[in-house]
């Protein structure tokens, strides 16, 4: 899971490397480049590590870190402050049912999660926040590494469990920095997460990584 | 008893009219008109390049005149002392005179491989934000490999514009700070109003390459097609089977509106006749939200002015005053200076918006029209009433006077809405809109010829948002940042 | 302000032993703190500490006057107060219960509370709380915490905190405020602590010698990647490199473990945590209560200078006394559309509950910044809210609606204050406040204050300045 941080340096929506296919010249340069924001953010974790949107990241206590959905009855109990029981029981106890079952609330689609905020996001519905972030803000960066950790490391879990989807060397003992394994885990990333091919000094940069004693195995250098 | 015959003003008289004949093109004008803070801090107090102006008017000239042959010759200077000309800054769009007001990529701004139109960067980019992702290292590849990168390009802006992220996740976003949903007054229980309708309407009109002037024109209400597990379908709402109700259930409980009864139109459906439908102006969310209980609905209309015309009036922007306004209809001493400064242009805008109800269990519903409302308003001052009854207040938009609706004596929301949308304003907010979500940010001073070439084109091509996005992503400001 | 990291570091590093800090100086001043506690809906005054006692007025039956006996004054406060309304209460639309006496306030904190009248310039809800918080654009549009973040949290890690919403939530409008005075939006204080750090407690948290290799190689090749040098000029990559550098000295203060309101697997709750719980027993499903847990948290361990917080618009039903009964009605202080005696009763019962919890923390709590010092010492809670309720009721009605009306007054709570003390006052015969002498204090009948003199007086309480301020030295007297 390592390599996956590694390789979100610059966090934004693109990373050009290979030469231009045209290109017109013109003055001077914009100041400000797009900020890859929440869902776009779990969208491409989702595709590059083959991962259902819900199970990109879940926070240590049980909920989503970020999403987007539509508002459903319990999210909207959750949000004036009822924990999960009470919020079934309150369900259950208006639906004049003996159990709680759960369905839309609000027909619109909203970003949700302890960390939408964090990640540029807004909660219309239940927060009355209209406008996202203009730009990342000092709890970005943590929560970005949240995501980024919980979807690599589940993603490792699951390779080890097999069958494998991403991580072909999850399950080595040891992994050294400069061996194949190493460069071919560093260039699948590459591609699933950025699209592009890595350079050769950036695979030396990553592979460094585990470059450890005692090594790393092929899940942590995952 | 509202004369139409008024002489109406096309632009806005006095110092703004005469910069814009100067710098018509300038960001400042062009789609707009120069905010009082261009020369002043808060007026009368001058800024620095007010000070200027103030400093080489010709006193044997009119004073407008005296402007325009003043702003020529304090081009070249830095009134504010921000390191670039009060020119530069009128070009950028910038306000020379805020030294804390700069051009971020001025001129002399470090060149680069990033002046450079990049496809491969314009695909990255377009998809994260039409399609929501990124795209995947094939599909890289085959733009890199592509003849003709363009077009690759714009098929596949077609398929982002066509997916349910981009039409349920993405648009929606614009309009939450326009809508200001409130879930405690908005959803199944104790509710006032249903912003479903509002966000189901925004989302129709910018989508699937329609007409953009509907979201202020539309006499139709547009509803979701179901409540199943996949995005929903949007279609318009045929009045032949009645005005659109409330839920009726959700999540298996009864809706109530806020006092507990079983919700209606009243509260969380819609009630307006289509004669009397102007969009986003008028639905019932909008109304119960900003108006409420007001006699004179300021909020109303400062909401619409920001949210669909991109003037923020509290911040002297988009000023048209009518002579001898405000009338202060409802004696809140607004008729003094500093009030009156935006009150000659907020209060007429005000006056169409007086004929509908906001909160109101009395005629019919919230957000309902009433055209006698402003005499007829049982918690207002029978005093003012009788006031709104002699001083037959006229309404007006951009220094235009509003005819009254057809049939009735009551200046038209209707009419101020369809001309609203057919303003350059208009065009270059919903511009801005697409523009800022696009590249990030807003346009910056070397964006300001592509951005207005974009908001015009976007008149030219029918106010279609997807024609738009088209012409957008072929721009520098998209591709070359 | 300029927070970098070296200054940043600097506070953090010193701030290791939270106590050891010294008196962290401002041009000659000391730290301050505001609170910014939030009457979402429209606080009434007259229904808290400027009620006007039936007796007093000639037109009680039609205007909102309390009965005699209602209107309570404890032993050696010039101000008074509403006591609990049972009786209305109990004749509610929706059972409602009161679980605070507004006595108890000031009985406990009489000395430092000021009364200060006022008068809102819009009677919308968000243009209303908008202006409660900038001041009618005093400031250039900066609102109150914004402010007082600028002038006072140079070297803190998270120096303007805003848990509130609607238009107590909006940051200001002047884009020119420095980055590090923005205010960071907290939607919910349960969570909010694990966006503290970037590892800890996660069911996959890595080795932190890993962790730190990994990030190690992110920032080689931040440096020296194609993309990278491409837009290195830009302000969004330098700015983006600075946040890395502020959330590693974030981290390095286990902000996690100090802001927790919960036990949670594989993490550590805070020592205070326990202290907490007594004092805010819901405080992990009252928002409310979170928040001023958190608050607390957030002034105690030197990290914030400038906090909002607010009850919800949703309802908030809690047991007492094996009775379930609403505390938070809908729409907060706004229910007073449907019952606004009881609205405003229960509404404020449970703001100044909540407050009272805060401030005794407060007030036994040394300041992190100024040993020997109570943070209570060095703060005002400012209570805010966008405008007051319609004075008339039908003749004799005990239970009816009121609208929005501008006329009204604010409760500020501090040692810096005078305190025990009314500016300005209350018509009975209209129930109409009005204003007074900003440098004498003397009444002002026909007069009044407006958002602006509140903001100037909760500034030039806590040493803080702007161009266009406005004096008010009566309120020190």
């Amino acid at each position: 899971m390592m390599l996956l941080l590694a390789l979100t340096a610059c966090n934004t929506d693109a990373d050009p490397e290979a030469p231009p296919v045209a290109v017109v010249d013109i003055s001077t340069a914009r100041s400000t480049l797009r900020w890859k924001r929440n869902r776009a953010l779990q969208n491409d974790l989702s595709r590059a590590l083959a991962l259902p949107l819900e199970e990109v990241c879940t926070e240590v206590d049980g909920s989503v870190c970020a999403t987007v959905q539509r508002i459903r009855y319990l999210d909207w109990l959750a949000s004036q402050g009822l924990d999960p029981q009470e919020a079934l029981q309150e369900c259950a106890a208006q639906q004049g049912t003996a159990t709680c079952q759960d369905d839309i609330w609000i027909d619109l689609y909203s970003p949700l999660g302890a960390h939408t905020v964090s990640l540029g996001g807004n909660s219309p519905f239940l927060g009355e926040q209209y406008q996202p972030l203009a730009e990342p803000g000092l709890t970005t960066p943590m929560a970005l590494d949240r995501m980024l950790l919980s979807a690599c490391g589940e993603r490792a879990t699951r390779d080890l469990a097999g069958p494998i989807e991403v991580f072909e060397h999850v399950g080595l003992s040891a992994i050294t920095s400069g061996s194949i394994e190493a460069e071919q885990t560093v260039s699948t990333l590459f591609r699933r997460l950025l699209a592009r091919d890595p350079e050769a000094e950036e695979v030396a940069t990553v592979t460094a990584i585990a470059d450890t004693t005692p090594p790393m195995s092929g899940e942590q250098f995952a | 008893m509202f004369t139409l015959l008024l002489p109406a003003l096309a632009r806005p008289p006095g110092p703004a009219a005469a910069v814009c004949d100067v710098y018509p093109d300038e960001p400042l004008c062009s789609g707009s008109v120069a905010p009082c803070t261009l020369c002043h801090v808060l007026p009368p107090t001058l800024n620095p390049y007010g000070t200027a102006v103030l400093g080489e008017l010709d006193p044997e000239l009119s004073y407008s005149e005296g402007v325009i042959a003043a702003l020529p010759y304090i081009e070249a200077a830095d009134s504010d002392g921000d390191g670039q000309s009060n020119l530069a800054e009128l070009i950028a769009g910038t306000s020379p005179g805020d030294e804390l007001s700069v051009n971020p990529s001025p001129e002399d701004a470090p060149e680069g491989s990033g002046a450079l139109y990049d496809p491969e960067f314009a695909f990255r980019r377009l998809m994260t934000a039409f399609c929501g992702h990124s795209p995947t290292y094939d599909e890289v590849e085959e733009l890199r490999s592509a003849s003709d990168p363009a077009t690759l390009l714009h098929a596949q802006l077609d398929r982002c514009l066509e997916s349910p992220t981009w039409r349920h996740e993405i648009v929606p976003r614009f309009a939450d700070e326009r809508i200001r949903p409130i879930a405690s007054l908005g959803t199944c229980v104790s509710m006032m109003a249903n912003f479903e309708f509002d966000y189901h309407l925004f989302t129709w009109a910018m989508t699937e390459g329609r007409d953009a002037r509907e979201l202020l024109t539309a006499d139709y209400y547009v509803t979701s097609s179901d409540q199943g597990s996949s995005y929903p379908e949007l279609r318009v709402h045929d009045d032949s089977a009645g005005l659109p109700y409330p839920p009726a259930q959700r999540a298996g409980i009864s809706c109530t509106d806020v006092r507990g009864f079983p919700a209606t139109n009243n509260a969380g459906g819609q009630t307006l006749e289509p004669a009397h439908r102007a969009g986003m102006f008028t639905t019932q969310w909008f109304l119960t939200l900003n108006t409420q209980a007001s006699y004179l609905p300021r909020t109303t209309a400062a909401a619409a002015y920001r949210s669909w015309l991109g003037f923020e009036i509290a911040a002297y922007e988009g000023m048209y005053p009518i002579d001898g306004e405000p009338l202060d209809i409802d004696r809140k001493s607004i008729d003094v200076q500093p009030c009156a400064q935006c009150h000659s242009t907020l209060d007429p805008l005000s006056y169409a918006f007086a004929h509908y109800n906001g909160v109101s269990l009395i005629f019919g519903g919230n957000g309902s029209y009433n055209e006698n409302r402003p005499i007829e308003l049982f918690s207002a001052d029978p005093a003012i009433r009788e006031d709104w009854a002699a001083e037959a207040p006229v309404a007006a938009l951009s220094g235009e006077l509003i005819p009254t609706e057809p049939g009735g004596d009551a200046p038209s929301v209707v009419e101020l809405a369809r001309r609203a949308a057919e303003s350059d304003a208009f065009a270059r907010n919903l511009t801005s809109i697409l523009f800022e979500h696009a590249t990030g940010g807003p346009p910056e001073g070397k964006d300001q010829a592509e951005f207005r070439a974009l908001w015009m084109g976007l008149q030219d091509g029918g106010y279609s948002i997807d024609a738009m996005a088209h012409d957008l992503i072929d721009t520098h400001a998209f591709g070359a940042p | 302000m300029s927070l970098t990291r070296r200054t940043l570091l600097g506070a953090l590093t010193a701030g290791a032993a939270a106590a050891t800090l010294p008196a962290f100086a401002f041009g000659g001043q000391q730290r301050r703190y505001l609170i910014v506690i939030g009457g979402p809906g429209g606080a009434n005054i007259l229904d808290s500490f400027l009620p006007v006692a039936h007796s007093e007025s000639a037109n009680a039956s039609v205007l909102s006057t309390h009965f005699d006996e209602d209107v309570l004054q404890p032993a050696g406060s010039t101000l008074r107060c509403v006591a609990p309304l049972v009786d209305a209460i109990e004749s509610s639309l929706i059972p409602m219960r009161v679980r605070y006496e507004q006595a108890t306030f000031l009985q406990r904190y009489g000395s430092m509370t000021t009364v200060m009248t006022c008068e809102g310039s819009s009677v919308n809800h968000r243009v209303g709380q908008v202006r409660a918080m900038n001041g009618n654009t005093i400031n250039r549009g900066r609102t109150i915490l914004e402010t007082v973040g600028l002038a006072h949290g140079d070297g803190l890690a998270l120096p303007v905190v805003n848990m509130m919403g609607g238009g107590l939530g909006e940051s200001g409008t002047d884009s020119s405020l420095p980055i590090a005075a923005r205010q960071l939006s907290v939607q919910d204080p349960r969570t909010f602590a694990m966006g503290t750090h970037g590892s800890l407690g996660l069911e996959h948290a890595p080795d932190p010698g890993h962790l730190a290799r990994a990030r190690a190689a992110r920032e080689s090749l931040d440096q020296s990647s194609a993309f990278a040098n491409r837009f290195a000029h830009t302000s969004t990559l330098q700015r983006w490199a600075s946040l890395r550098q502020l959330a590693l000295a974030v981290e390095d203060q286990d902000l996690l473990t100090k802001l927790l309101l919960r036990e949670l697997p594989n993490l550590t709750t805070p020592p205070e945590l326990e202290l907490l719980q007594q004092t805010f027993p819901c405080l992990l499903t009252d928002v409310f209560e979170a928040q001023a847990a958190l608050t607390f948290l957030l002034l105690k361990n030197g990290l914030t200078c400038s906090v909002g917080l607010a009850p919800r618009n949703g309802t908030l039903q809690v047991e007492i006394d094996g009775v379930r009964a609403i505390e938070n009605p809908q729409l907060a202080f706004d229910y007073s559309h449907n019952d606004h005696r009881v609205g405003q009763n229960v509404m404020w019962a449970r703001t100044l509950r909540v407050a009272d919890g805060l401030i005794g923390l407060l007030e036994q709590t040394e300041d992190p910044c100024s040993p020997g010092q109570t943070i209570l010492d060095n703060s005002v809670v400012a209570f805010l809210t966008e405008f007051g309720r319609g004075r008339e009721r039908p003749a004799d009605a005990l239970v009816y609606g009121s609208g929005h009306f501008p006329n009204n007054g604010v409760v500020l709570v501090s040692p810096l204050l005078g305190g025990n003390r009314l500016f300005g006052g209350v018509d009975p015969d209209t129930c109409l406040t009005y204003g007074f002498d900003p440098i004498t204090g003397e009444d002002r009948p026909g007069t009044h204050m407006e958002e602006g003199d509140v903001f100037s007086g909760i500034c030039e309480a806590l040493g803080v300045d702007f161009p266009g301020r406005r004096s008010l030295p009566c309120l020190f007297t």
